[in-house]
């Protein structure tokens, strides 16, 4: 009754009880405002107030949900998408508990193994010992043996007398038997193995009894440990017996296993080297193993190439391969997973003989040749990485987390991981995909008293994985850690421990379960839901897939649409009577009234190009037979085979919308994410990711920027909003820094940040709102008194644009602003891309933590989606659609068309049968999850695809095309968009032909008004600045003096001519003059004659510093300047300065003489040309040359042999332009005042260039546009960093479309 | 394409060092040595290739090392104040089997030897011993004046031999401890450096961990 959460409307909602009711409705129109904000939160109050006062001080304090009152509310349980943690050490096995189910099982009824010797270690009896001797028998002579070590400091003559004094007669020292009356020579420095002989007996039946007395005293002897040695045996047989928990053969002791030890989040049970993470930091596998379907002598490893069968590393490699036990011939991913650890994490430590040709001449030598250990890659990079800092740096980018090299990725002690039942470690059954996993529980098989102990266990952990089975999860392994889980996936993973629980009478709160949820595998979550409802259960399910709302009891319907305009029901009741009601949008979809339609006029595309399509040519380049000949073009992946996938060719069609898809698991995002956009990022952006498996990709050279747009949540803090998050914010800062008040103020952009102290109101921080601490009651939060809201101090506040305040902006819908900022495109692009996924409603400074799930996604993909667009932009989408009702959907599939209409391509890695109808081209992976997925089921227009039957999206999209409707889709027209935006960008209006105060009267702005940078007045002295120029003005012929300056006054000679002095004004503690006057005018000693004191020294300032306030530097060849920083009158001796002045302007007139009689005198490059920059005299003292001027030469030559007219200026100081003849601006410029290379900028047309197709013309290689054309720069230390043909290329095709389009325009 | 690391870096090495009850004679011709005392070189791993040989062998009273340079076309250049810079021979020792230590122990000692650069003519060679930097704990000084060496300089290269005796070499116990470690660098500053293992990138001038194993094999 009367809930008015967020922005519920006062509602009044009635659910039934052990029923599955489905709320639905637009993004943000109030589902999880009710579900969960309301009722849950008011079943959790109500828990947590059941509690004692103490009890509820150690519960963070609930706030109780705005409503008038709940009736008949059970105790809730919800189940939110982002609930599981990002924690390494929680994984499937954790959340469901199962693992903790499998820890007690391998504890109690597995079997320990020795790690080292894997056999098995178990504890035994002295009767057991007994039985184990006479079962040697035989009639057989043996000695039982004691190992005994001295006590304490004891010495090992003490030790024999102790021994003869107890009776016995003999001991084995080292494995020699001596007689104890003997004296025995031992060397007393070193260690020895004593083992007293107990007896020596004939072992047979009659001697049970002796033997069994002997072997108790040899027990206690030695402490638990006896050896028998069989003294008639020609090899000497020995047996060790133990009653500790030991290994028989290696005599390793272990402790008795408990549970904790199979927990490696315990200190107990943990790997010690990865603490239980199971991971380290070291180089992927897919950068060691380059060509998996290789073999290791036939180049799979990466430098290594085919290994030359004479050659050193072949027969090392060899003699690896006949220790470790495989074939150096079998490709790599047929080698065992056994081999393929030894190779990557080393072998064990037995030294190998290096059999080499050479080294079989001295086969008759007594000694060995040399040997080796393979210390393994991982272990020897992680190794480099740590010592050496260059290959840190070069190995940098193939850093990533791999299996731990001590456990294997297995995170348990070896120990408790060798331990196993029924032959199967805890770490193997962790690996398998569940469906394995629970057929192997399900069958597993146990003598009777095993059954018994484990049978409570096995039921516990079968009902778990059969759930998560049944919720089509059987691909994920329980060692799945959950930090690599969708939303979706996590969410039926926690449902599974709920199933486990098998509580009754629970309201369950479940925030959409379908995300990344195949349509096949809906079936399998629905009837679990009905299971979980059946057990007595009541299921709230805020869901906007159809199959869901369609299985529900009940379904709530709010809207009629999102933010203020939603918080209503408009329909409630079962799906037949939603359907009919008007009211209600999702009753319209339900019923076909309303409906995404599919496209009639999709964007054409032909069959993709195969690899027979693609050769060599003769330079030795791949070409494509049907890119170069079709207008279309392609993106194809040869060779996938990152995870699960089969080496497969992919091509997507460029310029189109592609929806990838594939039941869960089947590696559409290790083929979209880790494949492709992993590559791209790293050629196009170099950005410093791991790219998954594959041979190339072909067709990188038609894009020019990869935009990803993940699953990852947008943040959670309340100091984010829309307009932080999309950089809205940024831009409308830099525009209000921009308007006259700010300039007057010295207002900067941070100021109108709330976020940072300066304009911001310091009582809430910026918040608007401050907290008041009520104690064991909840915080009350209450507005701001000191800016009632507004965020901002009301100096900030005078600052308006169009008479709207920062304030005003953040209070802005975003429609609102679309029309207020219309004039601002970089603003008003992202603006309109918020508006065009439905979030218009939106208040710009809304908080990140009041948004809904579908809003905050929306809000994400506006961000990225309202990036500017080249037209060659490749946008990935890893579902997009989540959280998205029927009706948002349609507006962001308008949107993702729209940027296909402007010739860029979009790929979404999709479930929703309404995205993929509309697309151009599906590619569907199958056909099922983990090692059964990895392969192209069915690629092709969505029309084709259904055709397909062994597709499973092609089974479930075909009702859906059947269904339709069918209808014609509107293109984009981008001409008439960009005449609209250049029509209101030339309205826009920031005051620029306000005239500023310094501009009306700039002597007064610089001596009454006096303000520093940030709007402060400053405190040195006006009179001072009004006496130095006034001085200077009286001693030389100057022009004018130029007050019209915010921060400078400038002083200078009539004409062009350079400036003699300017003044800083700008700062709030001293003026900074500067004067400029010819070389050598003045030294630092006749300078020290004004005798300026030290900040430190002027005790009456309020600032410190013990810098000299008077300073020389030269600044450009021929110039000097001296800088003085004066605060008043105090700092000038009136006489002495005034001298100083007059022989810096009589200095600067000189300067000025010799200017204009030999302008280049101070300009040696004028003269000497290339010679110049030859001399590397550009560059500063401070820079090492890197390139040698050699370089500079053959550079030049290697432009001139691309056009022999190029025409090269060397006139500059710091660049040698050239210019092709009949052009009048340069086509590039080499410069040359760098140490670090030589820059080559080459100028190219507009958009022309791809970076993959300038990526080898030099080092660093950047496209950076210019508003004419493009910039591309590179540099170049060594003429092996050019690659020449690509150079020509480059340079003829920028060439030959100047040239047509000067033709054009003409 | 190119290794990710240096091939020889994915090995642990160990080779026999041969005894010879009398050192051979020191006098810069390497007339005492034969092809059985040749250290092993490992380079073609790495595809390098090697421009000299050098030679070492051992008995109670020390170790005796020797190295041709062959294929200068340039002239020597030594300086025994810069001795890295120059053309040299370094000899790195660990009288302990404790291949695993990253930093250097008091049993670890590096020694150089210039072919020419020493005496008042500079044209003598010369022997000497560095500190290893970054050490735990440095061996004891000795008298380098004890090291002999001898060498043979021609205008294609140069032969150089020493012997250090083991009063010179930090706890040298062959009986107690027969593996040691041993690395040796050959720089030339027209040919390049030869190693066995591994060269300055991977730092083998502070981590003992990347020198070889050497078997003191006595017949």
């Amino acid at each position: 009754m009367g809930a008015r959460e967020h922005n519920l409307k006062n509602i009044d909602v009635t659910i039934p009880r052990n029923k599955t009711t489905v709320c639905t409705g637009p993004s943000g129109s109030g589902k999880t405002s009710l579900s969960i904000d309301t009722i849950y939160a008011e079943g959790q109050r109500r828990y947590v107030e059941s509690l004692s006062s103490y009890a509820r001080q150690f519960l963070s304090r609930l706030h109780p949900p705005r409503v008038d009152h709940v009736d008949g509310l059970s105790p809730s349980i919800c189940i939110e998408r982002k609930t599981t943690g990002k924690s390494p050490r929680s994984t499937v096995g954790t959340i469901t508990e199962i693992y903790d189910y499998m820890r007690i099982l391998w504890t109690r009824i597995g079997q320990a193994h020795c790690p080292r010797c894997k056999v098995p270690v178990g504890t035994q009896s002295s009767d057991e010992i007994a039985e184990k001797v006479l079962h040697i028998g035989g009639g057989r002579r043996a000695l039982l043996l004691s190992p005994i070590e001295p006590l304490g400091s004891e010495s090992y003559d003490a030790l024999f007398q102790r021994l003869r004094s107890n009776g016995y007669g003999r001991v084995r020292v080292d494995g020699d038997l001596h007689e104890l009356s003997e004296t025995i020579a031992i060397d007393k420095k070193r260690d020895h193995q004593v083992e007293v002989v107990v007896d020596r007996v004939i072992i047979r039946s009659a001697q049970t009894s002796r033997i069994t007395d002997s072997i108790e005293q040899a027990l206690a002897l030695g402490n638990g440990v006896m050896r028998l040695q069989l003294v008639d045996d020609k090899k000497q047989s020995e047996f060790r017996f133990s009653q500790h928990h030991a290994c028989d053969k290696c005599g390793t002791s272990y402790d008795e296993l408990t549970p904790h030890h199979f927990s490696f989040n315990s200190r107990m049970g943990w790997c010690e080297t990865c603490e239980g993470l199971g991971t380290q930091q070291g180089a992927s596998p897919a950068a060691i193993v380059v060509h998996p379907t290789r073999s290791i002598a036939d180049g799979a490893i990466t430098g290594w190439g085919e290994l030359d069968r004479h050659g050193m590393l072949y027969a090392m490699m060899s003699a690896l391969a006949d220790h470790i036990g495989f074939d150096l011939h079998c490709p790599w991913n047929k080698l065992a997973e056994k081999h393929k650890l030894a190779f990557l994490h080393g072998a064990d430590e037995t030294w190998i003989a290096l059999r080499l040709k050479a080294n079989k001449k001295s086969k008759g030598s007594k000694h060995t040749g040399p040997r080796f250990r393979w210390r393994g890659f991982f272990p020897a990079i992680g190794r480099a990485t740590r010592s050496s800092w260059q290959y840190r740096k070069r190995l940098e980018d193939l850093v990533t987390d791999v299996p731990c090299d001590a456990c294997a990725g297995g995170r348990l002690h070896p120990m408790p991981a060798a331990t196993q039942l029924n032959g199967v470690t805890i770490h193997e059954a962790c690996l398998w995909p569940l469906s394995q996993t629970y057929a192997w529980f399900d069958k597993l098989k146990l003598p009777a008293i095993k059954r018994k102990m484990a049978g409570e266990l096995l039921h516990e952990i079968t009902s778990r994985l059969r759930f998560l089975v049944d919720v089509g999860l059987d691909y994920v392994h329980l060692h799945r850690t959950a930090s690599t889980l969708s939303g979706g996936e996590s969410q039926r993973i926690q449902l599974a421990s709920q199933i486990g629980t098998g509580l009754t009478g629970v309201l369950y709160v479940l925030d959409e379960p379908t995300i990344g949820l195949h349509p096949r595998d809906n079936n399998r979550l629905i009837t679990a839901l009905r299971r979980l409802r059946d057990l007595g259960n009541t299921l709230i399910v805020v869901e906007h897939d159809r199959e869901i709302i369609e299985s529900a009891d009940h379904v709530i319907d709010f809207g009629p649409g999102a933010g203020v305009f939603g918080g209503q029901v408009t329909a409630s009741g079962s799906v037949s009577a939603i359907r009919k009601k008007r009211a209600s949008l999702t009753g319209q979809y339900l019923s076909g009234k309303s409906a995404i339609p599919v496209p009639t006029n999709p964007r054409p595309v032909s069959t993709p190009p195969r690899c027979d399509l693609v050769g060599i040519d003769d330079e030795g380049d791949i070409f494509d037979e049907l890119t170069e000949e079709n207008e279309l073009k392609w993106l194809t992946i040869y060779g996938a085979r990152e995870h699960n996938l089969k080496e497969i060719d992919v091509s997507f069609p460029l310029g189109r919308l592609t929806c990838v898809t594939g039941v869960s698991g089947s590696g559409k995002s290790s083929l979209v994410s880790d494949v492709l956009y992993n590559t791209l990022a790293t050629r196009l952006h170099r950005a410093r990711l791991v790219a998954g498996g594959h041979d190339r990709i072909a067709g990188i050279e038609h894009i020019d920027k990869v935009i990803n747009v993940d699953q990852s949540p947008i943040g959670n803090s309340p100091t984010s909003n829309p307009g932080t998050y999309t950089g809205l914010f940024d831009g409308m800062r830099e525009l209000f820094a921009k308007l006259p008040l700010s300039k007057i103020r010295g207002y900067r952009a941070n100021r109108f940040s709330f976020n940072r102290p300066g304009g911001r109101c310091e009582a809430c921080e910026g918040m608007g709102q401050r907290c008041i601490e009520m104690h064991f009651l909840p915080d009350v939060w209450v507005t701001c008194e000191d800016c009632q809201g507004t965020r901002y101090v009301p100096e900030t506040l005078e600052v308006k644009y169009r008479g709207k305040s920062i304030a005003d902006v953040l209070e802005m819908r975003v429609s609102q602003a679309v029309a207020f900022f219309a004039s601002v495109p970089k603003i008003r692009r992202m603006l309109q891309t918020l508006d065009d996924v439905g979030l218009g409603y939106l208040q710009i400074g809304q908080p990140a933590p009041t948004l809904s799930g579908g809003e905050a996604q929306r809000v994400k993909l506006a961000a990225e989606l309202g990036r500017p667009s080249t037209g060659k932009t490749l946008y990935i989408l890893d579902e997009p659609t989540t959280g998205l009702h029927f009706d948002d959907l349609k507006k962001l599939l308008q949107v993702l068309h729209r940027l296909v209409d402007l010739g860029n391509t979009c790929i979404c890695i999709e479930h929703n049968l309404d995205v993929i109808k509309t697309a151009d081209w599906v590619i569907d992976l199958g056909p099922q999850a983990g090692e059964n997925g990895g392969t192209i089921m069915a690629e092709g227009p969505p029309q084709v695809i259904v055709k397909n039957k062994q597709s499973h999206t092609a089974k479930a999209l075909q009702p859906v095309l059947k269904a339709g409707p069918c209808q014609v889709r509107e293109r984009h027209d981008a001409k008439q968009q960009a005449s609209l935006e250049l029509a209101l960008s030339e309205k826009i209006d920031l005051g620029d032909d306000v005239k500023m105060p310094w501009q009306h009267d700039g002597i007064a702005w610089h001596t009454v008004d006096h303000l520093d940078h940030n709007g402060t007045p400053c405190e040195w002295d006006p009179a001072l600045l009004l006496w130095l120029v006034r001085t200077i003005e009286s001693i030389g012929n100057f022009a004018p003096t130029d007050w019209n300056h915010r921060s400078r006054i400038e002083i200078k000679s009539p004409g062009a001519t350079p400036w003699f002095c300017h003044i800083l004004t700008g700062s709030k503690d001293l003026i900074e003059v500067c004067l400029r006057v010819d070389n050598r005018t003045f030294t630092p000693s006749q300078l020290a004659k004004l005798n300026m004191k030290t900040l430190d020294e002027r005790r009456d300032l309020p600032i410190y510093g013990q810098w000299e306030r008077v300073r020389i530097r030269t600044p450009h060849p021929g110039w000097q300047e001296v800088k003085l920083y004066l605060r008043d009158f105090k700092d000038v001796t009136k006489t002495t300065f005034r001298t100083m002045l007059k022989k810096a302007a009589a200095s600067y007139d000189g300067k000025l003489v010799v200017a204009q009689t030999d302008p280049d005198s101070d300009k040696p490059w004028k003269s000497l040309g290339m010679a110049w920059h030859l001399s590397q005299k550009s560059m500063s003292n401070r820079q090492m040359a890197g390139w040698k001027p050699d370089l500079l030469v053959t550079l030049v030559g290697r432009f001139k042999a691309l056009q022999a007219d190029l025409d090269f200026s060397w006139d500059s100081k710091t660049a040698g332009q050239f210019t092709v003849p009949g052009e009048t601006m340069p086509a590039g410029k080499i410069v040359t005042n760098m140490g670090r290379a030589l820059r080559v900028e080459l100028r190219a047309p507009s958009g022309l260039l791809t970076p993959t197709q300038v990526e080898r013309l030099g080092q660093d290689v950047e496209i950076k546009p210019c508003p004419a054309y493009d910039r591309i720069v590179f540099w170049v230390r060594s003429l092996s960093h050019i690659d020449t043909k690509q150079l020509r290329q480059v340079w003829h095709a920028c060439r030959e479309t100047e040239v047509s389009q000067r033709l054009q325009s003409a | 394409m190119t290794t990710l690391i240096p091939t020889r870096y994915l090995f642990d090495f160990e080779f026999p060092l041969l005894y010879r009850s009398k050192l051979p004679r020191i006098n810069g011709k390497l007339q005492d040595w034969s092809d059985e005392y040749l250290l092993p070189t490992f380079s073609q791993l790495d595809n390098q290739t090697d421009f000299g040989l050098v030679y070492a062998c051992w008995n109670q009273d020390g170790l005796a090392i020797a190295c041709r340079v062959a294929g200068k076309k340039r002239a020597l250049v030594c300086d025994p104040q810069r001795y890295w810079a120059g053309d040299n021979l370094r000899l790195c020792s660990d009288m302990r089997d404790a291949r695993s230590n990253k930093r250097a122990t008091k049993y670890c000692q590096q020694f150089y030897f210039l072919p020419t650069g020493g005496g008042p003519k500079k044209n003598k060679p010369v022997a000497g011993s560095a500190q290893i930097k970054r050490a735990k704990d440095h061996a004891p000084s000795i008298s380098v004046d004890r090291i002999e060496v001898a060498s043979s300089v021609r205008k294609t290269g140069y032969s150089m031999e020493a012997i250090i005796p083991s009063a010179c070499l930090s706890s040298f116990d062959p009986e107690q401890h027969h593996r040691i470690g041993l690395y040796y660098i050959l720089e030339d500053r027209e040919l390049g450096q030869q190693y066995p293992t591994v060269g300055d990138d991977l730092n083998w001038h502070v981590d003992p961990s990347t020198w070889p194993t050497a078997v003191l094999v006595k017949p």
